[in-house]
């Protein structure tokens, strides 16, 4: 059984000999910046051509992952997302290839961060915060009040709303930064 | 039938008091709980998804 950790050891290890940019997005990026919540797949935005499938899968084969270039080259033209699988473990990886501004400068704006014997890269708390508002459920909300909270003092505040202003979340962002310093000043 | 009417509005409203209260907690329990976190590096935080995810994994293999 492969552990979650070893999952993306195994995975970033791939992507860099392959020499494909990526960056880890969503609950990953979420617990790297803000609260700790769960999470059952690694997110990630890969920075790939349809001709590098080939090579992709059969580096992601070699280490017991699943996935047909054919499905790589699909997603790729229609702008969608592939799974690979984890042939060890229940974990999956939901990946999507750069597909608009957006996309690229989050994996632009990427962000290292290590612990113990693993280091890779995640996307910045400003792009996750102003991504989260984006898609706009009420976790992704929750997911970005946390980072605001847990980074406070420390966000590149030009940077983040000029990147929800691009975005259309302005406005949310506005009434997000407004409720959670209105409870931090309640919790002290 | 009045009474029966105001009674019935008064439970109504109370519901939406205490929803709106238990709403706000949660939402401060959740801010509470970022600020605990602010000295931590994100290696921290990420090695107790790490661990939750463990645990998560043994307890499914262990009643399967």
């Amino acid at each position: 059984m492969r552990r979650i950790e070893d999952v993306i050891r195994d995975i970033t290890k791939i992507l860099e000999e392959e020499r494909v940019n990526y960056v880890i997005i969503g609950g990953i990026a979420v617990v790297a910046w803000g609260n700790i919540r769960t999470t059952r797949d690694i997110d990630i935005i890969l920075y790939i051509n349809a001709k590098d499938a080939d090579g992709l899968e059969a580096a992601l084969k070699k280490e017991k992952f699943s996935i047909q270039a054919e499905d790589i080259r699909d997603a790729l033209k229609e702008r969608s997302h592939f799974t690979i699988f984890d042939e060890l473990s229940e974990y999956y990886i939901d990946t999507k290839g750069i597909y608009s501004e957006n996309d690229r400068i989050t994996l632009e704006r990427r962000r290292r961060v290590s612990l113990a014997d693993l280091a890779f890269f995640v996307a910045s708390p400003e792009d996750t915060i102003a991504n989260k508002l984006l898609f706009g459920s009420e976790q992704d909300v929750k997911d970005a009040e946390g980072i605001y909270a847990r980074q406070f003092g420390n966000l590149d505040m030009a940077y983040l709303e000029e990147r929800c202003k691009r975005l259309g979340v302005y406005d949310e962002f506005l009434t997000m930064k407004k409720r959670v310093e209105r409870r931090m000043q309640e919790v002290g | 039938m009045q009474d029966k009417t105001a009674k019935i509005m008064m439970r109504k409203m109370e519901k939406q008091q205490l929803r709106e209260k238990i709403r706000e907690e949660r939402e401060r329990e959740w801010i509470r709980d970022s600020l605990m976190l602010r000295d931590k590096k994100p290696g921290d935080t990420l090695k107790t998804l790490f661990d939750l995810c463990e645990f998560a994994q043994k307890l499914a293999s262990r009643q399967n």
